[in-house]
């Protein structure tokens, strides 16, 4: 028998632009095994049609915004009201010395770290989890805590399947996230690694690895990650002049540094100078990176950066051979 | 005259003139108290508003007055006194005191990031931009700023971002300092003059204290940014929508952060319109996008791989340099071979040639490389377990962890090996068979390194340029039959094709054994050779398809020199090159070393002698045109190019095609050198009827044709070459010469693409410059000499200019000169073979042209003394006299020497003209030159004429300079610590005494009667302690009172030298008819 507020004419949300759109056009999320993995955690509520609303909103783009913080991702998603709705998704994280058990098993396999650091979850990680007699996922209905604002009485409601849908996608791509919501950050998951592996002449310093579990957890309102990069939008936009207040070069006054010398180059001097050269695989460095977080453009970045790179090189090149100068007749 | 300064404030580049002072007491005084906070004044040396304006726009910048402005330059002072930059600008006063920071205002222009780079790729590798104006060498700085700027655009090393602008959020593409550029950044940023950061807006009362390194990195983020942004308005993309522009509100809104971001990365203003807490939480999403690239980018470290052969079994083969350590011992497997020569089929290598085929196991080996010391190689091991003694102690080891597993991580997304390494704990490296090895060779390797990885790779692979690999070459057979018997390079040869692994010819059947081994690399003779299987297959489809062929030898010869139009012909396998026998092969041996063929003895009529080295080159120039190809003769200047050169023509006329046919040759060359052209030529080849087709009453068309015929050389210029080339081309020259040949090094140039239209038996290029060192300049004159052989221009630049000068890349560099290098001789002064056959001192006559000017004042002249000469008598007459020849004289210098008028200086005298030519390829072989006069007025005239056009200090002596001054230029110049090529010295105060060997080049800008004067003179150099030969010039213009002068020496010589004592006064006991004949002007002196 179905409740009574199902019968409710199913309201259309609200239309979004720029939302986060969900990359999966049809049939499942998730590409990798961890994110299906996080998949099945929100499947096995069995909460019904609320699954398919869900999957059609993240792919409409109904969700505003998502924010991951240690152990709680709060979202912004847009219903049929018109305010959008909050939705909250609690996760119970790791303690300290659980985080020091799993870094001394992680350590001797290099892949799981370096893997991650690249972007990548080893499968055999869920068994790591296992012989330190934890989870990676949350198991139980009782290591996740939900909340929506929606009238919905539903735990969880379709918005925050929605929301759930969308981060699978995310942790496709940077599965990193899912030990975040655990409560380590990148930061803290390689001092732990490091301190796994004691130096032969620095001092270990026990413990320090629950500390920095503990700090991140404690870790208040966060954009993302780690304490530095809370900060990160305004320290970085400002660092350059703040540098150079901080080390002033005054200006030498030997007359010859002064005005600069006459350089003729020597041959050898050309040959360890600087060259150019216009790679063969365009936008490299961008690609090495994978796919910008959480992206709503229309067009994917990478193609687009591809293009522009391409375009841009000859330009480069020529200037760099000096021929850059008003093409005659401009 | 300005120099040109630029300073970097405030995000833009600022150009500033500074000038010498018109009015010497503009000088602020020296005395009094010097205050303690130093109140800026207008820099005496500045510029101003007017002439920096003209001097921009003189440079295709138009610019506003009101875009001038005021800024501040703290520049060094003694006491209150400012000092100049150069002693161009002014003599620097002596002082023992140590120089002091001042502020002074000077007028400068901003520059936006489009006139920034424009400018500065102008600016690019030039001592001046143009007549007077000089960039400093902060301002040349710069333009290698921008290079830098320019290689990171075109490597892409740069990322989209977000940057803080003034309290706007802007989008931007920031430069990548990682690797290599983090090195390149400091130590580019330490070359930076003090002067381009020494500017400062004007209300700030401390100096400016910017580090070099940000106002460096400053720099190349704006120039790189803009840079991309203008590729993306020229791109196809153009039209992409900018922003939607919704309401009635102007500021354009977007779907999302990101959709704004990427908009105002395409746009022109890079303003990102969104709400504050949406580009900041943007900003933090780019950070962590990027966060790989800054772990790397900060790290003092790089991740290297090496590859490592298995346990050497036959040859020892060093691997690339930097490997310290011993590599570890691998197991002998055993080895495949194969007897190739049991294959049924010839064996013609008596070697036998084993192929083997190793089967124990490869190396890749982890290494961590420190950018400050790339020669250290600091196994992985190291850094998993960090040992007291290690290097690595150096760095931050805390993160060299992280770094190493982010790297390998990174890397193991290349490579499934290095991915396989990481399940066990510290991994160092992992093993792989041959066709991994090799796999990792040809793909891995790159990719890797693309990556920003090292890859350190065998040399062997790294070097294999022509004999690691399977490569067809043409095998051809001709007769030995005796060059000279008719034959010439449209006969049609055939060929075989080949197939050789390393030096091993092989035979279809071993290419197909081959292809079953399935190893793509495999040893032949103890050497790693590649045997790709798609180059296998390919091979045997090629063969099979084409056995043989038939070409012309003149294709022949293009294979063999590794023409690159001829490269497409081998079905995609490498072309080796030609193995020949017979003629073919004796040709090719001829030009490749350009020695070995027939010398020939000078022609029968040649007035004077050839040196042997001249017999060389000239029987060299006869080879070349024997087989119809064009030939550059860049001969350090002095060795004589024009004798080798009027040598040929007459052999020619004597013994050559050309003794029955009689067409003309066609000599190009300066206008400023027609003189000379004919001079040698009636001098070296009396017989050769030579006609000069320059001035206003030249013959065209029909006549010109007509009159061109009946003689056996044609001089003209570049100038008319390009005007009268209708005309010029439907000629069938015997053969074109072009002295001073970079005159069509731009091959855009009306004057270069009319020499290529024009029509003839045989072409020859004359330069003094190193033109095989100018690759870009290359092009224009093979292409004039031997159309078609080096490809077309687009193809040029691919795959040499690029190559070369961008990449540095040395195999390209060699292919170039296998190509061009038959066709260039260039021999230097001090060559051992040279050095022998030349005198120590040669003396050489330049005669000059005066310009239309100069002749009519010249007339004008001798008119005013001819009417009053007839009525004078005694003193009276003596006086007039003596003036008349210094009037004379100064008019043969310069109009402006005897206008006495402080004219304006270029382009109006002949020797000057040829003076400038002259001393540009001197300067250019770094060579140093005295030039003598006998005005003093002139030496000034030609000191500052000379700064202006070369844009450095010209040192100048004359009686009115003091003891001690004269001492110290002296010392100056001899020391060779600074940029000081020419020195100026009046004959009379300069003439004697003094030692200045530095220079090897003597000019006597103009004559005086004693010759035992003039090479008084020309001893200041050619003495003791001068280790060159020594040139000296002596300028002459053709058809004036100088040309009789000339004679007159020359006669005297014959005497004795003291004869006509050491004035002019002689000369007033001609007759007046006698003196009427001395200074009357011949037709020929007057250009067009």
């Amino acid at each position: 028998m179905t409740p009574y507020w199902d019968y409710y004419a199913p309201s259309r949300p609200k239309e979004v632009k720029g939302g986060i759109k969900a990359k999966s056009k049809r049939g499942k999320f998730g590409e990798n095994w961890w994110a299906r993995r996080w998949i099945e955690v929100l499947e096995s509520f069995n909460i019904g049609a609320r699954l398919t609303r869900g999957k059609s909103y993240a792919r409409r783009g109904q969700v505003l915004s998502i924010k991951i913080d240690t152990g709680l991702v709060r979202a912004k998603v847009q219903g049929s009201s018109s305010t959008p709705y909050s939705v909250t998704i609690k996760i119970r994280t790791l303690t300290g010395s659980e985080w020091d058990l799993l870094a001394k098993k992680l350590a001797q396999k290099p892949i799981f770290a370096a893997k991650l650091l690249a972007g990548e979850m080893p499968e055999e990680l869920e068994s790591v989890f296992m012989e330190a007699g934890l989870s990676l996922f949350p198991e139980k209905i009782d290591d996740l805590d939900t909340d929506c604002s929606c009238p919905d009485w539903s735990v969880p409601c379709k918005h925050i399947a929605a929301v759930y849908y969308l981060m699978a996608e995310e942790f496709d791509r940077y599965p990193f996230l899912l030990f975040k919501l655990r409560g380590v950050d990148m930061d803290d998951f390689m001092s732990v690694l490091g301190h796994a592996e004691p130096e032969e002449d620095f001092e270990e310093e026990p413990g320090e690895g629950a500390k920095l579990g503990a700090e991140a957890r404690a870790g208040t309102e966060s954009v993302f990650l780690s304490p530095k990069a809370r900060t990160a939008p305004v320290l970085v936009l400002e660092e350059e002049e703040e540098a150079y207040t901080l080390s002033p070069e005054p200006l030498p006054l030997d007359l010859e540094t002064f005005w600069g010398k006459v350089f003729e180059r020597t041959e050898k001097e050309m040959e360890t100078r600087s060259k150019a050269h216009i790679p063969s695989v365009p936008a490299a460095l961008p690609k090495s990176l994978g796919k910008f977080p959480f992206w709503r453009g229309e067009e994917d970045l990478l193609d687009e950066l591809e293009e522009i790179y391409r375009q841009a090189s000859p330009v480069g090149m020529r200037v760099f051979l000096g021929e850059e100068a008003k093409a005659e007749g401009e | 005259m300005i120099i040109l300064h630029a300073a970097w404030l405030e995000g833009q580049l600022f150009v500033w003139g500074e000038s010498p002072l018109v009015d010497e007491s503009k000088l602020p005084s020296v005395r009094g108290a010097v205050p303690v906070i130093p109140k800026a004044k207008p820099f005496p040396y500045d510029t101003g508003p007017e002439e920096l304006l003209r001097a921009l726009e003189s440079l295709g910048f138009p610019v506003e007055v009101k875009r001038l402005e005021k800024v501040r330059a703290w520049l060094p002072g003694l006491g209150r006194n400012p000092l100049p930059s150069s002693p161009i600008i002014a003599e620097k006063p002596v002082s023992k005191a140590q120089p002091s920071l001042m502020p002074w205002n000077v007028i400068a222009c901003s520059l936006d990031m489009s006139e920034t780079v424009d400018l500065l790729c102008r600016v690019m590798g030039k001592k001046v931009l143009a007549q007077g104006l000089i960039p400093g060498n902060d301002f040349l700085w710069w333009a290698d700023a921008l290079k830098f700027a320019g290689a990171m655009a075109a490597g892409q090393d740069y990322l989209p971002d977000v940057r803080l602008e003034r309290g706007e959020y802007r989008a931007c593409w920031a430069p990548v300092f990682s690797g290599k550029y983090a090195g390149e950044l400091t130590k580019h940023s330490k070359t930076m003059p003090s002067a381009s950061r020494a500017l400062q807006i004007e209300d700030v009362s401390l100096p400016p204290e910017t580090p070099a390194v940000f106002v460096l990195k400053e720099f190349l983020s704006k120039t790189l940014d803009y840079m991309v942004r203008s590729s993306i308005s020229r791109g196809p993309g153009v039209g992409k929508p900018e922003a939607k522009k919704r309401g009635r509100k102007k500021k354009p809104s977007f779907d999302s952060i990101h959709e704004a971001w990427v908009s105002a990365l395409r746009s022109s203003d890079s303003l990102i319109y969104g709400e504050e807490h949406e580009i900041l939480q943007l900003a933090s999403w780019i950070r962590e996008w990027q966060r790989p690239i800054t772990v790397l980018a900060t790290s003092p470290l790089r991740l290297c791989f090496r590859l490592e052969e298995p346990e050497k079994l036959g040859l020892e083969e060093g691997l690339e340099e930097g490997i310290e350590e011993g590599i570890e011992e691998g197991i002998e497997e055993g080895i495949d071979k194969i007897e190739l020569g049991e294959i049924p089929g010839k064996n013609e290598s008596p070697e036998g040639g084993n192929i083997e085929v190793p089967k124990s196991l490869w190396n890749v080996r982890y290494l961590l490389q420190p950018y400050d010391d790339p020669s250290l190689l600091i196994p992985a091991k190291d850094a998993w377990k960090l040992k007291k003694s290690s290097p690595l102690k150096k760095y931050d080891v805390k993160n060299i962890r992280q770094f190493l597993l982010t790297s390998l991580g990174q890397a193991a997304g290349i490579s499934p090996g290095i991915a396989l390494s990481l399940e066990k704990p510290k991994p160092e490296g992992y093993e792989l068979d041959t066709g991994e090895a090799y796999d990792f060779l040809t793909a891995k390797a790159t990719a890797l390194n693309q990556a920003g990885f090292g890859v350190l790779l065998p040399a062997w692979w790294t070097r294999r340029g022509t004999k690691a690999h399977l490569q067809t070459r043409a095998k051809v057979k001709s007769k030995p039959t005796q060059i000279g018997s008719g034959l010439t390079l449209e006969k049609v040869i055939n060929f075989d094709w080949e197939i050789a692994l390393g030096d091993k010819k092989l035979t279809v059947e071993e290419l197909e054994a081959l292809a079953e081994l399935k190893t793509p690399l495999v040893k032949v003779r103890g050497e790693w050779v590649e045997v790709n299987d798609a180059e296998i297959r390919a091979a045997i489809e090629f063969w099979k398809k084409n056995p043989a062929g038939e070409v012309s030898a003149f294709d022949i010869v293009k294979m063999a020199l590794g023409s690159p139009s001829d490269t497409g012909k081998t079905g995609g396998l490498d072309f080796e090159g030609v193995e020949s026998s017979g003629w073919i092969e004796e040709l090719l041996m001829q030009l490749k070393e350009r020695a070995g063929f027939e010398e020939l003895e000078p022609p029968e009529t040649f007035s004077g002698t050839l040196r042997p080295y001249q017999v060389r080159g000239y029987s060299w120039l006869a080879f070349l045109r024997r087989w119809g190809l064009g030939a550059c003769l860049a001969d350090d200047m002095g060795l004589g190019k024009t004798v080798q050169t009027l040598a040929l023509v007459q052999q020619d006329l004597e013994n050559g095609p050309n003794k029955k046919a009689r067409k003309p040759v066609l000599l190009v060359c300066p206008t400023s050198v027609i003189n000379n052209w004919k001079k040698e030529a009636a001098r070296f080849t009396p017989e050769m009827s030579v006609m000069v087709h320059h001035g206003v009453t030249r013959k065209k068309e029909k006549e010109f044709r007509e009159e061109a015929k009946k003689h056996s050389m044609v001089i003209s210029s570049y100038g008319l070459l390009h005007r009268d080339i209708d005309f010029l081309k439907g000629v069938h020259w015997a053969g074109v010469v072009l002295d001073e040949a970079q005159n069509i090094k731009n091959p855009e140039t009306k004057q270069a693409l009319a020499a290529r239209t024009l029509n003839a038996g045989y072409r020859i290029a004359l330069s003094g410059t190193p033109v095989e060192n100018n690759v870009g300049d290359l092009w224009s004159i093979m292409e004039f000499l031997n159309p078609g052989f080096i490809g077309k221009q687009a193809e040029f630049k691919r795959n040499f200019l690029i190559p070369i000068q961008a990449e540095r890349d040395q195999e390209a560099a060699r292919r170039l000169k296998e190509l061009t290098g038959p066709f260039i001789l260039r021999r230097l002064k001090t060559d051992k073979s040279i050095i022998s056959d030349l005198p120590e001192k040669m003396e050489m006559k330049t005669y000059c042209t005066l310009t239309k000017e100069q002749a009519s004042l010249y007339t004008a002249v001798v008119k005013d003394i001819e009417e009053n000469m007839e009525e004078a008598e005694g003193i009276q007459r003596r006086g007039m006299i003596l003036s008349a020849l210094s009037r004379l004289k100064q008019v043969c210098n310069h109009p402006a020497q005897f206008l006495k008028d402080n004219s304006s200086i270029p382009d109006r005298s002949g020797k000057l003209a040829r003076l400038t030519e002259m001393l540009d390829v001197i300067i250019e072989n770094g060579e140093k030159t005295l030039i003598f006069t006998q005005f003093a007025e002139m030496g000034r005239l030609l000191k500052e004429q000379l700064q202006d056009t070369f844009g450095c200090e010209v040192l100048f002596l004359y009686g009115g300079t003091s003891r001690k001054q004269r001492d110290r230029m002296i010392e100056r110049f001899q020391a060779g610590e600074e940029f000081l090529p020419i020195f100026v010295l009046s004959l009379k105060a300069g003439g004697t005494g003094l030692n200045l060997t530095a220079a090897n080049h003597v000019f006597h800008f103009d004559r005086w009667w004693n010759p035992a004067v003039e090479n008084q003179a020309t001893d200041r150099a050619f003495r003791i302690g001068q280790e060159k030969n020594v040139e000296v010039h002596k300028f002459i213009c053709a058809g004036t009172l100088e040309e009789r002068i000339d004679e007159i020496i020359e006669r005297k010589m014959e005497v004795a030298e003291n004869v006509v004592g050491t004035g002019e006064e002689w000369l007033t006991e001609l007759s007046n008819e006698e003196l009427k004949d001395l200074f009357a002007l011949r037709e020929e002196a007057v250009e067009e």
